[in-house]
């Protein structure tokens, strides 16, 4: 069976939006069970509509199927025919042109979060060009508007300027300390929301993206996520590393960094965010508004196709120290019950220091590196682990990960047992979003998944909001059931060997001779 | 005086001290502190963010009151203390762990610091439990305690940033504990035993000396009850720390290490934390290189995350004297070069007042890098138990921002001349063949 999908680039795909066509194409002859929102009309007609909270546009396609096969999709992209109402978090409203702010106030630190999440694939639009999103935000942060770069008056208001990109959206943020938040904010909202790159500025960033590449090249974990995601997915932002390879540093322009931007940066797929304790929330909107642009149309967000999961492990290449890593398909965002029974399952599972396959792992190979999480995604999340510079082989540690999970596989945990760990993993989560950084984070990731509204930072002194909402009606059943759900279906397995190691050390200060 | 609540009676000093705050500046969230019969402060700081909460316990006793026989004890009884059971026969660490909260400890020059983060509600009796396995450290633990250091310590022998400090400290606190590696060395660690270890728990118990640092949303009620986990302990004074005298001699030492590229740090000399100059001297660090803070090279229970490919300045200020070093490292150019380079820069500090426009900068990023060190519960309760051992009280938070604020030319001028001076080169070379 084969399904060609076009430019399948939906606003919202989710497990639920797939599933009725992959039936419908198998089975043309039968009557499908249809999803939440479709309904067949008496001639025949087959329609779906959903509500996607992200962007004022609208995707609207017809579908012909032929036999086994799909095609002939058509788009109409930028049309708002369906008015999208964003189910935001409180604090958070949305301008005129369609740029979404968000702002709180956290009293603890005299310091200030201030980002900008811009949603958009990390391999661009149209052709895969993996890299050219970093690319692009660290030629923005380097070029110099008025002889001075985002990155110049970060630093000279002692502040710290990140770049974060991601397969589906580019995070830049500023931490400001509290007495240069108005100023700080003013530099970074007026010059993210208006990019410019020359080519100084890409001349910068071509520098810096391949001291990444070089750093990132070297770090296991880093190696083993990418060839997770690759082994997961067939194509796409979620398929390419964000990091891109040589030839995004030899064949990328000026003028490619200058329309990823354009098409980009514009306020449908943006979040502007400001969390802090010394911020005058008035000001800061005001700051955010003047800074907005005008409406721009957007682009379709290239989506990535799921890819059947292979048997043999997938060599990801070398990196400082050998490892593995293992991986499943979860739950979409819109999901929110499994997906925060996801995030509890990660939570007893990989937590440093508490979770089950941290312990295990630690306690296999004291020396072994270990990561592990559920990501929460707008199409399907997914959970990971990696472990790398043991003792190990990779396959005795994939067995150390299994056996670990085997639990929560098995049937529902013990009441009192689910009890505990949900009361710790509601202090984790809260743990987890203690500053100005990690709230601005957390409100920016769930924008950016077309969630806002799900956000755990979304909350208060009561645990109100959506996310703890969920958490609070978690069961161990319900628990079991996304376990055993995702995480026993077929995963996906990733290796990395290691680069020749170096000998043991010696003793400290032995050598030494005054 | 900062608001003083009904639950605290405040004993900061009534003003910003000094100094006048900036028209610009950032505030830190207002504090309150109580001393309690015996001696210990209870200080705390409220916000209503997030239904959790964050502890930093000062004990009276760190690096600096080891000695040479038992280096590696202050890293060993904080070790014991986290697995000493407390409830259920579970450990502190796993009982802070279940609730979804998280015990630590950091080993200071001069003490040592028990982290606990957690529901709020859960808070007081944490601190209730740490108060008890410190009271009683259990001598069960103290093997593994030692095995956990012993591991941590050959970690940091791996890590040259880690030798170098250790080479530049051998040399500059001489007749103090804080002259050893901060994890001990194979041989001292062997021969510590349980009597050691108890001792050294004892040695934390004095009233006057002790601080208990409260951060997050927190009740009266739970505030007290925090206190009173510590209202028990004798009321003494924790004796002073070794006095260390100031080097005043140039040295040079070289270590061979398996490292692929030169490395280099350079010690001085420099104020400590209560002094008047420290405000001068953030600015000069602030010149010189910003690098990680005070608590990026410290041996705790997490390791020494910060120390790994350390380059820039780093500032040592809760040891007394202070010390300031500057990291380079072979592998990011020319290393002669970059030691030449520093030198010409500490000369010019020294020679010259700087112009206006290079200290309103190096002013600023001084002020962002004190802000910026303080974003979580712990990072917020350790300031403040430092604010609260002070001279000043829980204003030093919100007085070094306006010290720094005001600091001049001539200042800076005047504290390098003061201190920038005679110090001590640590080179560890990469081990060549034969060696």
């Amino acid at each position: 069976m084969s399904i060609h999908r076009g430019v399948l680039a939906a606003l919202v795909l989710s497990a639920s939006f797939f599933a009725p066509q992959h039936a419908l194409a198998a089975a043309p002859a039968a009557q499908p069970k249809l999803a939440a929102g479709e309904s067949v009309l008496a001639d025949g007609l087959t329609i779906a509509v959903r509500r996607a909270t992200l962007s004022p546009a609208a995707a609207l396609e017809v579908w012909k199927v032929d036999g086994l096969s799909v095609h002939d999709v058509v788009r109409d992209e930028g049309a708002a025919a369906l008015e999208a109402q964003p189910r935001l978090a409180a604090g958070e409203s949305v301008l005129a042109d369609g740029l979404t702010i968000a702002v709180r106030r956290a009293t603890l630190s005299p310091t200030a979060a201030l980002e900008v999440w811009i949603v958009s694939p990390s391999d661009g639009y149209g052709a895969s060009a993996p890299g050219v999103a970093r690319l692009a935000a660290l030629s923005i942060v380097a070029t110099k508007v008025d002889g001075l770069s985002l990155r110049d008056v970060v630093r000279d208001a002692g502040g710290q300027l990140m770049v974060s990109i991601f397969p589906s959206s580019t995070e830049i943020s500023v931490l400001a300390p509290g007495n240069a938040a108005p100023q700080l904010a003013q530099a970074l909202f007026s010059r993210v929301l208006h990019p410019s790159i020359d080519d100084a500025g890409l001349r910068d960033a071509r520098l810096r993206l391949a001291e990444q590449q070089a750093v990132a090249s070297a770090e296991p974990d880093v190696v083993l996520r990418d060839g997770l995601f690759n082994q997961l997915f067939s194509d796409g932002p979620f398929h390419a590393s964000t990091y891109g390879g040589p030839d995004t540093l030899r064949g990328l322009s000026l003028a490619d960094a200058q329309t990823f931007a354009a098409k980009a940066y514009v306020p449908a797929n943006e979040i502007a965010v400001a969390v802090g304790g010394s911020l005058d929330e008035t000001a800061l909107a005001g700051t955010i508004t003047a800074a907005a642009p005008a409406a721009a149309q957007t682009s379709a967000q290239p989506s990535s196709a799921h890819a059947a999961p292979q048997s043999a492990p997938f060599n990801a290449g070398f990196a400082d120290a050998g490892g593995v890593g293992l991986a499943w398909m979860g739950p979409p965002v819109g999901d929110e019950r499994t997906s925060t029974a996801m995030d509890f399952i990660s939570d007893y599972l990989t937590r440093p220091g508490y979770g089950l396959v941290a312990k295990a792992v630690a306690d296999a190979d004291p020396s072994a590196d270990f990561n592990g999480q559920f990501i929460t995604l707008r199409d399907a999340g997914i959970f990971y682990v990696t472990v790398s510079g043991g003792k190990r082989s990779a396959d005795a540690m994939s067995a150390v990960i299994r056996a670990a999970m085997k639990p929560l596989l098995d049937g529902p945990m013990p009441q009192a047992d689910f009890t505990r760990a949900l009361a710790a993993f509601r202090t984790h989560t809260l743990r987890d979003t203690q500053t100005p950084e990690e709230l601005a984070d957390n409100y920016g990731w769930y924008f950016a998944q077309g969630a806002p509204a799900y956000a755990p930072a979304a909350t208060d002194m009561a645990l109100s909001g959506d996310y703890y909402d969920q958490a609070a009606a978690l069961t161990p059943q319900a628990v079991y059931d996304a376990a055993k759900t995702y995480l026993g279906a077929k995963g996906v397995t990733a290796t990395v060997a290691p680069r020749p190691a170096t000998p043991a050390t010696t003793s400290m200060l032995d050598g030494g001779a005054r | 005086m900062r608001a003083p609540t009904c639950f605290a009676v405040a004993v900061a000093s009534t003003a910003l001290i000094g100094a006048a705050a900036p028209p610009d500046a950032a505030y830190f969230q207002q504090a309150t502190a109580q001393r309690l019969a015996n001696g210990v402060i209870v200080t705390a700081q409220l916000s209503q963010d997030s239904p959790i909460a964050g502890a930093q316990v000062f004990v009276p006793a760190g690096l600096a009151q080891q000695t040479s026989a038992t280096a590696g004890i202050a890293a060993v009884t904080a070790a014991t203390v986290l697995r000493t059971p407390v409830e259920g026969g579970r450990s502190l660490s796993a009982v802070a762990a279940e609730a979804g909260g998280e015990v630590a400890y950091t080993i200071d020059p001069e003490a040592t610091r028990f982290m606990i983060e957690g529901q709020s509600a859960a808070l007081p009796r944490l601190l209730a439990d740490l108060a008890r396995a410190i009271a009683a450290p259990d001598p069960a633990q103290f093997a593994a305690a030692r095995n956990e250091v012993a591991a941590a310590a050959r970690d940091d022998e791996a890590n040259p940033a880690l030798v170098a400090y250790a080479m530049v400290r051998q040399v500059r606190y001489q007749g103090s504990g804080f002259a050893y590696p901060q994890g001990g060395r194979a041989s001292s660690l062997a021969r510590l035993t349980v009597p050691d270890m108890q001792r050294f728990a004892a040695s934390y118990q004095y009233g006057t000396g002790t601080i208990v640092a409260l951060t997050g949303a927190l009740l009266p009620g739970q505030i007290d009850a925090a206190g009173k986990a510590f209202a028990s302990w004798p009321a003494r004074t924790a004796p002073a720390p070794p006095a260390v005298t100031a080097e005043k001699r140039q040295h040079e030492i070289v270590a061979h290490r398996n490292v692929p590229v030169p490395w280099l740090a350079v010690g001085f000399n420099a104020p400590s934390q209560f002094s008047k100059d420290f405000p001068a001297m953030l600015v000069i660090q602030a010149l010189l290189g910003r690098g990680g803070d005070v608590h990026a090279l410290s041996f705790g229970s997490e390791g020494t995350p910060g120390a790994a490919d350390y380059v820039g300045a780093f500032y040592q200020y809760e040891a007394r004297p202070g010390s300031f070093l500057i990291f380079l490292n072979g592998g990011s150019g020319d290393i002669d070069a970059a030691l030449k380079q520093m030198e010409e820069g500490i000369v010019r500090l020294r020679a010259q007042p700087l112009p206006d426009e290079l200290v309103a900068r190096a002013k600023k990023l001084a002020l962002g890098d004190y802000y910026l060190s303080v974003t979580s519960l712990s990072d917020a309760a350790w300031l403040l138990g430092r604010s609260a051992g002070s001279p000043d009280g829980v204003d030093f938070e919100n007085a070094l921002a306006a010290r720094i604020a005001n600091v001049s030319a001539a200042d800076i001028q005047r504290v390098a001349k003061q201190y920038l001076s005679d110090e001590t080169v640590a080179v560890v070379l990469p081990l060549t063949l034969g060696r």
